[in-house]
């Protein structure tokens, strides 16, 4: 069975040498994905694998810009466009001193398959440039933009590639960039996502991923005929994701017993209500506080310093807060005070041991991909009401929401149920595979 | 005719040379000395920046004495040449700390220079050393009179007779002093004992020694001498010469009063048997015995008016009194002091010489309204030339003059050295003023600098002069037990039981009426903040509401303040800390700064808009800020915020539109400042420590917000949009980013204060710190038409040179290939090569929590005590920022904690990226104490040759360890690490035992 994945990897080695970070993603898919292509010749016979890994098309250019002190400066420019199956080209610019060839590729080819689990017509690309924000006035980002922009416009488009934000790019320079492809195109369309409010910018943007991951997790929950009323929820974080976790959660009758941050952990046993989750909002959001505060406000409240909350009794368990917050250990400890669903609304906060274990306990667990996938999903209904030049209520983003998180709960529970069992984890990385697949399929070789 | 030393040329920096000028007590000394012997002129200090620059002046004046302070590339070179073009005449250098003077002494050509001393940031060495040319030159002469004493002092280290021969010369010029001002003594008598003051003979070996006791064995006075004297060209620890001197000296002069020094108690017998006095060298109360012993073996303040038939009449103690007594003293009284020249004398020895020079040539007898006349002159000239220099000097207080002046003293003594500072920014901004200097755009109609339009202030400053610490210590009896007590505690009880001298506290009672608002109470010791001797933040500092409707109240809680500061100066803390700079207790003094509180009041708080510290040069450069564009700290509300090394908002004052706290918002969100300091007003202070301390107090940032003062310096994180905006009407978490000064620039602030640091670096020849505060006033409030609107104004608290930056390594660090090293730094702070640490300390990786920060600290005081006990350097490492006040940024330790280290090492593990520490005083204190400071990036692990940063885990980690606590261990190597730093390019290299000779040196 290795053999043929071997030779596969193999052969993307050797024709995209020293790109270490993309050779990773992709084995990484193709061995969850493996059974499907044997079970489907038609994939192997269509070379699905083989034109998947290779980018439509890699745009590399140059950007000239002039510093402060009048120095000429320049810096490389990048996007991949990985993957237009299932619709424009769609992912984040990211404007960082590590960034190259290997590194965008890896970012774009994982972004084909999470905006495709995503239900919306979304394809998959990723750009940027190696150019470092930090230590640069504001002028000179705005002059790097507009010279970035300068090329890039004539590759995008709102039918064609839709470019968002990422690290090292946030409003103020999607602003920049904005700016200047309306000048050049001489056109205001959606070519971008993540714009301000004022000006195409869609709601609920910083709600849509704590939102979804409670929706993610209410689906998960009504699969085995149960609702989140009643259930005594630990989430960690305290965040935006962790906060709108716990208020979607609140409003559908949970019981929400924990929050976080760097510093430790409060407990509440009686449950937050919208009271103090009211001050937990304020706390963070605006006098960014630590939530031990929290336990100073409402002494009922216990904190745990230096802790996580895997450790308290709880149905379910909502990483909400980093990378690695839950390890091995905390995963026994959570099983063994009987927790059923695990769903999380961090990236990849889960170990692999820990992800083992829940797999192996045949417990409700949601993976991040599929899982935060509320975030991606917003972005594509940035670009659904800029095309139909419309903005929608709060409510109506929601519910959009709501629906798209229903929709990547179906897709997993498709590709992934092993009798009874949902494979969480296969079934999104398969649901997200088959659309593009079936799509290249369908419209022939290009 | 004896050798007198009138003109002084000083190679030294502006600030160096001000100290000089305004430090009351050094030039009192001088002057009262010459003018007493009656010489026409006064010898005066002239500075020249350079050496070529001194060369060229030597050739256009005639100098006496030429003294050479630092900074030479060639001292011996410089001595030399000007020995060549004029012979005879007298070089002598001054180190600015011991390891120069130790590198310089070796090499010093005797044929160049005339002696070497160190200089231990007081000031009075200077008379000392112009003293001891003197003696030297005209020591024959004056023998040959026959009217002269001599005291030989045989000590053979200079760091010793540095510090010695100014306390006893001061001791002997005081003494002068009181006898010169004293009633009994007639003119003739006086005159006579102040030219034979004793003459003081150094010599710094036993050979030497005897040949002067032999010498002048008819004259001697006294012998001073250490135990351990070089004899025959070198020391033999176990003869104990001086004790040999001793023996022989008591043969010349059976009954010569004799003092012997030691570092070691155990020669104190044997001392005694050979009837002299021993002291002990570590002795806080040396000073207090040496003055004793004296004032047993040799026998000095007011002006006294008499009746020509030299009845005494009244007295006035300083100028103040003088203007007072003048009006009223009879005319004949006036008329006998006139006629021989006694004011302008007694005004020469107040340095108020161009008033004295002034009265002198007026003479009395041209005065055609007659003596009345004259007394309508003085009191005229008096209050004419008070008026004058009010502004941009050091006044005498006087409660009359009190709205005028801008800077005055209480009492005689010493200033201080942070209130130097303040009187030396005071000058140069009056200088400015009135020079329209480069940079000066306006100057407005009460003389205010303006920068770029804004305006410039230092709040009104009143010192109380060191002279009330002593008199406070001596009324009280408190001088041997704050010696001695160890307990804060006793220490605080005790002195706020000392009563102040009544006329002090009259004054104080003047000054909580009259300055109207809160009132800061700062220390300033005798070497606080002086160039090679931080002390900074060590003492205590006090902000009063002074807001009780009762005045008595008031000036209760200002009198418990300045009781507190002067107790502060015997704290635990401060007594580690002037231990580990190698001074003793006894050698410190307090004054006391009283100034108002910068800011405004809104509902019961008080506070600037914003406070900060601007330095001229940067210690942590990033792109594109370069080290000497220097670098501005600030953060809203109280300057507390900023001096503690809280989350402050850094920038360059060249770049201010580049922050690079800025460059990621959501990182920013953790780091920006979120409490911020201010004074409450109706904080009842009581008379405690606590209560007094207590009266500022931390409030969230939605408090600035409240008062309206958020606006100037807040931003808002949009969430949605993931970005800034310099907007409050936003919602979101609440930023302090001054982007609406820095890159909006509401006001000049940046342009401002790199004009600030420039002028302050120009006048202090080096890097400069200073503090200020801001109050925006009624900046983007309502216009309200019947009150006048207050524009913002810049209030400059605090200027100090920047230690650490003055003596950068022309020595690169070595190449050594990695697996020689422990540890090699990309950044790094200190200079020079260290071959003495054999102890090394280290944060355990596997026990390290930032949780656990507060006891790791308590562990490292701890060791600390350990190794300073048997004083053995160390190199400590461990992650974070140290010295941090926030305890989940790094370890917090205070300085006594530390106060043996020698090097610090800043290792993170991965993903703990600390910016590096901005807490000012511990940053002074680190540098000035040329403590290297290395920081690693976070994860720099790897040894290799092409890595800049790294640490050698695996090594440090393999050693045995000396000792354990629960997160350290303690390694003890056979033979030294070798640490080299390159100060110039902020790089360090740790070599580990060895390394340097199999390495590529």
């Amino acid at each position: 069975m290795s053999q043929p994945i071997d030779a596969f990897m193999q052969q993307v080695t050797a024709r995209n040498p020293s790109e270490r970070e993309f050779h990773q993603a992709v084995r990484e898919v193709v061995e969850s994905i493996w059974p499907v292509i044997e079970r489907n010749p038609r994939y192997q016979r269509g070379k699905i694998l083989e034109r998947i890994v290779e980018p439509e098309r890699v745009l590399m250019f140059r950007v000239p810009w002039t510093d402060d002190r009048g120095e000429v400066q320049v810096n490389r420019g990048f996007r991949i466009e990985m993957n237009s199956a299932i619709g424009p080209y769609k992912g984040g610019l990211r404007f960082h001193p590590s960034v190259n060839l290997g590194i965008l590729k890896f970012l774009a080819f994982e972004q084909v398959f999470k905006n495709s689990l995503t239900t919306l017509p979304m394809g998959g690309g990723k750009g940027g440039s190696d150019f470092d924000p930090k230590g640069k006035s504001d002028h000179e980002v705005m002059r790097f933009c507009q010279s970035f922009m300068a090329e890039l416009y004539r590759h995008i488009g709102p039918n064609t590639d839709v470019p968002a934000g990422d690290i090292g790019v946030g409003g103020r320079e999607i602003g920049y960039l904005f700016g200047m492809y309306k000048k050049l195109a001489n056109e205001f369309t959606g070519v971008l996502t993540g714009k301000g409010r004022g000006w195409g910018g869609s709601l609920i943007r910083p709600e849509a991923t704590g939102y979804g991951a409670v929706y993610f997790a209410a689906e998960m929950l009504a699969r085995r005929r149960e609702t989140f009323a009643g259930k005594r929820v630990a989430i960690s974080g305290a965040g935006n994701v962790a906060q709108f976790a716990a208020q979607k959660a609140l409003e559908l009758g949970a019981t929400v017993v924990t929050l976080s941050d760097s510093g430790g952990t409060i407990v509440d046993d009686g449950g937050l209500d919208a009271d103090k989750l009211a001050y937990v909002f304020d706390l963070k959001n605006h006098r960014r506080g630590r939530i031990s505060e929290y336990a100073e406000r409402y002494p009922e409240a216990t904190y745990l310093e230096g802790e996580r909350p895997w450790s308290v009794a709880c149905d379910v368990a909502m990483p909400c807060a980093t990378e690695n917050e839950l390890d091995g250990d905390a995963a026994k400890a959570l099983l063994a005070n009987g927790c059923v669903c695990v769903t999380e609304g961090a990236n990849m906060p889960s170990t692999p041991e820990a992800v083992e274990a829940f797999l192996a306990a045949g417990i409700l667990y949601g993976p991040g991909k599929a899982a935060n996938a509320g975030g991606v999903a917003v972005s594509g209904l940035e670009m659904s009401q800029n095309s139909l030049r419309m903005s929608w209520t709060r409510e109506e983003v929601d519910q959009r929401l709501h629906k798209i998180m229903k929709d990547i709960h179906a897709t997993c529970v498709e590709h992934g149920r092993d009798g009874d069992f949902v494979n969480y984890v296969d079934g999104s990385n398969i649901g997200g595979f088959i659309k593009v697949a079936d799509a290249m399929l369908d419209q022939g070789v290009v | 005719m004896p050798y007198r030393v009138l003109e002084v040329l000083l190679v030294s920096s502006p600030y160096d040379a001000f100290n000089l000028e305004q430090d009351g007590q050094l030039t009192e000394q001088v002057f009262l000395e010459y003018s007493v012997l009656s010489l026409p002129s006064a010898p005066r200090f002239t500075q020249a920046p350079s050496a070529a620059a001194a060369l060229e002046m030597l050739e256009q004046r005639r100098f006496d004495l030429v003294v050479a302070m630092t900074g030479l590339r060639d001292v011996n070179a410089f001595g030399l040449e000007v020995k060549r073009r004029h012979p005879g005449r007298p070089v002598v250098v001054l180190a600015l700390d011991r390891k120069e003077l130790h590198d310089l002494r070796g090499g010093l050509d005797p044929g160049a220079i005339d002696g070497a001393f160190l200089w231990r940031g007081d000031p009075k060495i200077l008379p000392a050393l112009m003293m001891y040319v003197e003696d030297r030159q005209n020591i024959d002469a004056d023998i040959a009179e026959g009217q002269v004493r001599v005291i030989v002092v045989v000590e053979d280290s200079p760091d010793d007779y540095s510090s010695f021969l100014g306390i006893l010369y001061r001791e002997l010029l005081h003494q002068s002093r009181s006898l010169h001002s004293e009633g009994g003594a007639n003119e003739i008598l006086r005159q006579m004992y102040m030219k034979s003051r004793p003459k003081i003979l150094l010599a710094t070996s036993f050979d030497e020694g005897l040949a002067l006791l032999e010498r002048y064995r008819r004259y001697l006075l006294a012998l001073i001498c250490d135990v351990d004297l070089p004899r025959g060209g070198s020391l033999d620890p176990t003869a104990a010469s001086g004790l040999q001197l001793v023996g022989r000296a008591r043969q010349l002069v059976p009954d010569l009063p004799i003092l012997v020094q030691s570092a070691e108690v155990k020669h104190a017998h044997q001392v005694q048997s050979q009837r002299a006095q021993f002291f002990h060298k570590g002795s806080p109360s040396l000073l207090a015995r040496l003055r004793g012993f004296l004032n047993e073996t040799l026998g000095f303040g007011a002006f006294v008016f008499r009746n020509p038939e030299g009845q005494e009449l009244d007295r006035a103690k300083d100028l103040r009194e003088l203007k007072q007594k003048l009006a009223t003293v009879p005319d004949e009284s006036i008329r006998y002091h006139a006629e021989h020249d006694h004011f302008s004398i007694w005004l020469m020895a107040r340095s108020e010489f161009d008033l004295a020079e002034e009265i002198r040539r007026h003479s009395i007898f041209l005065d055609p309204g007659g003596v009345d006349a004259t007394r309508q002159y003085l009191l005229r000239s008096l209050r004419e030339v008070h008026r004058e220099n009010h502004r941009g000097v050091v006044s005498e207080f006087s409660r009359a003059d009190f709205e005028a002046e801008a800077f005055a003293r209480i009492g005689s003594g010493s200033l201080g050295g942070k209130a130097r500072g303040v009187a030396f920014l005071n000058m140069r901004l009056a200088n400015l003023g009135e020079a329209k200097l480069d940079g000066v755009d306006e100057v407005d109609v009460e003389g205010r600098v303006e920068l770029d339009g804004l305006p410039i202030l230092l709040p009104k400053t009143v010192v109380i002069a060191v002279d009330g610490f002593d008199a406070f210590l001596d009324r009280n009896g408190l001088r041997e037990f704050a010696y001695a007590c160890t307990d804060d505690g006793e220490l605080e009880r005790r002195f706020l039981a000392g009563e102040l001298p009544e006329p002090l506290v009259d004054d104080l009672g003047f000054l909580v009426r009259e300055l109207d608002g809160p009132l800061a109470v700062r220390s300033s010791s005798l070497l606080e903040d002086s160039v090679h001797q931080p002390l900074a933040g060590v003492y205590s500092t006090f902000m009063l509401p002074n807001a009780a409707a009762d005045d008595a109240v008031r000036t209760r809680e200002l009198a418990a303040a300045v009781k507190l500061v002067y107790a502060s100066t015997f704290f635990a803390d401060a007594k580690a800390y002037l231990r580990s700079t190698g001074h003793r207790v006894e050698e410190e003094k307090m004054a006391v700064m009283i100034q108002p509180v910068v800011g405004r009041r809104h509902g019961r708080r008080f506070y600037p808009t914003f406070s900060g510290v601007a330095q001229s040069f940067n210690f942590y450069p990033l792109e594109p800020q370069r080290p000497k564009d220097g670098v501005v700290h600030l953060a809203l509300g109280l300057g507390r915020q900023v001096v503690e090394g809280a989350s402050a908002l850094s920038f360059s004052p060249r770049h201010p539109e580049v922050v690079p706290q800025l460059s990621n918002p959501k990182s920013f969100l953790d780091q920006s400042q979120r409490c911020f300091y201010a004074l409450d007003l109706d904080h009842c202070c009581g008379e405690s420590y606590a209560d007094l301390a207590a009266a500022v107090k931390r409030y969230e940032l939605a408090a600035a917000e409240e008062d309206g003062t958020l606006g100037a310096v807040g931003s808002v994180y949009v969430v949605e949009e993931r970005a800034v905006r310099d907007d409050l009407r936003h919602r979101g978490p609440r930023l302090v980013t001054f982007n609406n000064i820095l890159k909006h620039r509401s006001i000049p602030l940046a342009s401002t204060l790199d004009r600030l640091l420039d002028i302050g670096r120009e006048g202090l020849g080096g890097p400069v710190e200073i503090e200020l505060a801001v109050e925006m006033g009624d900046w983007g409030r309502p216009r309200n038409r019947h009150a006048e609107r207050r524009g913002p104004r810049l209030y400059v608290l605090q200027m100090r040179p920047l230690a650490g930056t003055d003596a950068l390594s022309r020595r690169a660090a070595v190449e050594i290939p990695a697996e020689g090293c422990l540890c090699r730094a990309g950044s790094s702070l200190g200079n020079g090569v260290d071959e003495t640490i054999r102890d090394l300390v280290f944060v355990r990786r596997d026990r390290w929590d930032p949780a656990r920060h507060a006891v790791i600290a308590a562990e490292v005081g701890e060791v600390n005590g350990a190794l300073t006990e048997e004083e053995r350097p160390y190199l400590l490492i461990g992650p974070g920022r140290w010295g941090s006040a926030d305890e989940w940024l790094g370890i917090p330790v205070r300085w006594s904690q530390i106060s043996g280290v020698r090097v610090i090492v800043e290792a993170s593990p991965t993903g703990y990226d600390i910016e590096p520490s901005q807490g000012t005083h511990f940053f002074q204190n680190i540098t000035s104490l040329g403590i290297g400071y290395l920081s690693l990036p976070a994860g720099a692990e790897e040894p290799g040759d092409q890595a800049e940063s790294f640490l050698d885990w695996a090594w440090l980690e393999s050693l045995p360890s000396h000792r354990e606590t629960e997160h350290l261990r303690w390694v003890r190597l056979e033979r030294p690490l070798t640490v080299m730093l390159d100060g110039r390019r902020g790089r360090a290299v740790v070599a580990k035992p060895g390394a340097l000779k199999a390495g590529a040196v």
